[in-house]
């Protein structure tokens, strides 16, 4: 199927699929014979300028055997209109996947029955991703009118009740609508939607240059901002052919685990408190915000850090600063004992959470889910040891896995992750704390690092994935060479777990539904982007 | 007061403003990034409970003050709407960010520019996001507005 030149600088191997109609006979070629468990992202790329008009771009996985595909089906059309079969059948994820590649670039998918706007609202005119949509066009909603389109709905004789959560839901910390179908308490049936905070991030990308997409990349996932700067600083990086020094390999990957436990903790205490946990919701905030004003004290600002430059960090990490994190990890400690005290055993709280928000690993990989919902399943899948970056190649840690993918498992595969992010930063320092500091800017003084603010990006695609928070964050990138990219699309995993938001809740409680988003942690603005 | 004096004299509109003044029960209206820093200055180290502000009433019905904390979409403009017309009189707004302000970083399709083009907005909280501190700030600031009974929501 593949020949060895295919194997693509950023690890991809490229598949074409000349004839649209073939798609679905080579994707079950892949997951059958390839073992491609996981279907990753779908996006488009316009050409409309060009013969080919469209792009249709697939990333696929196979976490058996580590290997990435990226498939590509070229679509040509007179008026415009594309067409082509869907992959529902195949994998899971693709219905979320699908529907928003046919809303922001007007593709249609054969065998898709579902083709509602997830990302934008009912009524919206126009495929802001194509080239020809002009960013500034507003299309406001009438302030009467309902944004969503519910494919829930009663037969007459039916004695069931509709039920609208969200999306301004007190117990929720995202905004998410769901429309529920209720027999009882039992939920029957759940619609969801998402896109209450879409800001036209990928949009917004194509007329900033490479460095200034910086900042928009720390309000995807606003609870762990430098992942999200390291994965697409690494992905504009690899393009333009710029390498990092060792010590800024340590730095970014210490700054990585302390980000991961900033998103770890709130999710936590955000969770806790949603179920009427205040105290280890005070405590974990505590912790957080001496996190926050540490990272300040390096980046400054709280919390948009935008503290990464291409080639290196915007200022060096000082040995104080070191020692200083030192003491807030001992506190960390310190405090998050209080909180397993409180919660482990807590007999409320196993309550909620044992058996509630259930997922097979089965159902997890074909609905594309990534991070600590697939590790709970008991699915050891982590991209920090399966394909290492960064210098996580270097470092001694575990990955903390559950049983039985429940709400427990997820809460428990947090705690236990923060306690291996703790270890990790502390093998960094040691390690940091080793090399000599250079000064200020000891990170690019290196005459071949030092680089032009904007760098020169060479034509070529590229799609680099790190382990974020919450799952798989990858970014796909098309240049064409110039200041800024052709187009820049992100793999969200908050996205795609809201996908398969519906399957982990049918069949619980209402109430249920509180524990289950809460274990999940979308976030908006990294789901809706 | 004074010892030996057993009353004093105030006016009915003074008493009432300077009682809501401390008794504000705000509604957070969390949507984006924001919402990090809201939930920093609800506990432990800012804790705005100091400035008679920090029982947050999950229903527009029984809350005073809306807080708008984050960026605002064209999607979500109905549902702010929504819930600014289920609150009952007296009540205030705060635009929580740059995003709820103006519309931040985000002049595009998506995003509204601004709260105040749905709702009157009574304090405006610059920055991206604003540091807690800012935000107690605006919540003394709104203070000293109920106190002198000024308000563009009636």
């Amino acid at each position: 199927m593949f020949s060895e030149s295919q194997a693509v600088a950023d690890g991809h191997r490229v598949l074409e699929v000349a004839v649209a109609s073939d798609l679905r006979s080579v994707v079950r070629k892949l997951k059958e014979e390839f073992s491609c468990d996981l279907l990753l992202d779908i996006t488009a790329l316009d050409l409309l300028a060009t013969e080919t008009k469209m792009v249709m771009v697939y990333h696929l996985c196979s976490t058996k055997h580590g290997q990435r595909v990226r498939v590509k089906v070229p679509l040509s059309s007179t008026n415009n209109m594309f067409m082509l079969p869907s992959l529902r059948e195949e994998y899971a994820a693709a219905n979320f996947l699908e529907r928003e590649v046919h809303e922001m670039y007007g593709v249609n998918f054969e065998n898709n029955p579902d083709q509602r706007n997830i990302l934008l609202y009912k009524g919206f005119v126009g495929y802001p991703l194509r080239k020809d949509f002009d960013i500034a066009k507003e299309c406001p909603l009438d302030l009467q009118a309902s944004p969503i389109e519910s494919s829930v709905t009663l037969a007459d004789d039916e004695q069931k009740m509709v039920l609208n959560f969200g999306p301004s839901h007190p117990a929720t910390h995202g905004t998410i609508h769901l429309v529920l179908k209720l027999e009882g308490e039992r939920i029957e049936r759940a619609d969801v939607h998402c896109g209450y905070l879409h800001r036209g991030f990928e949009k917004e990308c194509e007329r900033h240059n490479w460095q200034n997409i910086i900042p928009f990349t720390d309000r995807l996932n606003y609870c762990s901002p430098l992942i999200n700067n390291f994965a697409y600083a690494e992905a504009v990086e690899a393009l333009a052919g710029i390498t990092i020094n060792e010590r800024c390999r340590y730095a970014r990957t210490l700054l990585s685990e302390c980000a991961r436990l900033c998103d770890h903790l709130t999710c936590i205490a955000a969770s806790l408190m949603e179920l009427g946990a205040m105290t280890p919701f005070l405590y974990l905030m505590t912790i957080r915000d001496y996190f926050y004003e540490h990272l300040a004290s390096l980046t400054g600002a709280r919390l948009t850090h935008s503290f990464v430059r291409f080639g290196g960090l915007k200022s060096e990490l000082s040995n104080e600063w070191l020692a200083k994190l030192q003491e807030w990890l001992c506190f960390y400690e310190e405090y998050i004992k209080r909180v397993h005290a409180l919660v482990d055993r807590n007999r409320i709280f196993i309550d909620r959470m044992r058996n509630t928000g259930v997922i097979s690993t089965a159902d997890a990989l074909s609905l594309g889910f990534t991070g600590p919902l697939l590790r709970s399943t008991g699915f050891a899948y982590d991209l920090r040891k399966a394909a290492p970056y960064l210098a996580y190649g270097e470092l001694d840690f575990e990955i903390p896995v559950g049983i039985s993918g429940d709400n427990y498992d997820r809460y428990y595969v947090r705690m236990r992750e923060m306690d291996e992010s703790v270890s990790m930063i502390r093998q960094c320092m040691k390690k940091m704390q080793a090399m000599a500091v250079q000064g200020l800017n000891s990170v690019n003084s290196d005459k071949t690092y030092f680089l032009p603010k904007i760098p020169v990006v060479s034509a070529g695609e590229i799609y680099k994935a790190h382990e974020g928070a919450n799952g798989e964050l990858g970014f796909y990138i098309v240049s064409v060479g110039g200041k800024i990219p052709y187009k820049l699309h992100v793999r969200a995993p908050s996205f795609v777990h809201m996908g398969g938001f519906h399957k982990m809740i049918e069949g619980d409680q209402l109430a249920d539904i509180i524990a289950t988003f809460g274990t999940i942690n979308m976030i908006g603005g990294e789901c809706d982007r | 007061m004074m010892k030996g004096f057993e009353y004093f004299t105030t006016q009915k509109d003074e008493l009432l403003a300077w009682a809501r003044k401390f008794s504000i029960f705000p509604y957070p209206f969390v949507t984006a990034c924001c919402g990090m820093e809201f939930m920093s200055v609800a506990s432990t180290l800012y804790d705005t409970d100091r400035f008679g502000a920090a029982l947050p009433r999950f229903s527009p019905r029984q809350s005073d003050l809306l807080m708008v904390v984050g960026t605002v979409s064209h999607k979500q403009a109905p549902i702010v709407k929504k819930i600014y017309d289920q609150m009952c009189s007296p009540k205030w707004v705060i635009a929580f960010g740059a995003c709820a302000v103006s519309g931040g970083v985000y002049q595009n399709y998506a995003t509204l520019k601004g709260l105040d083009k749905i709702i009157p907005v009574d304090v405006y909280i610059p920055g991206c996001p604003p540091r807690p501190e800012t935000v107690i700030d605006a919540i003394i600031k709104l203070q000293s507005k109920i106190e002198t009974g000024v308000s563009k929501n009636v």
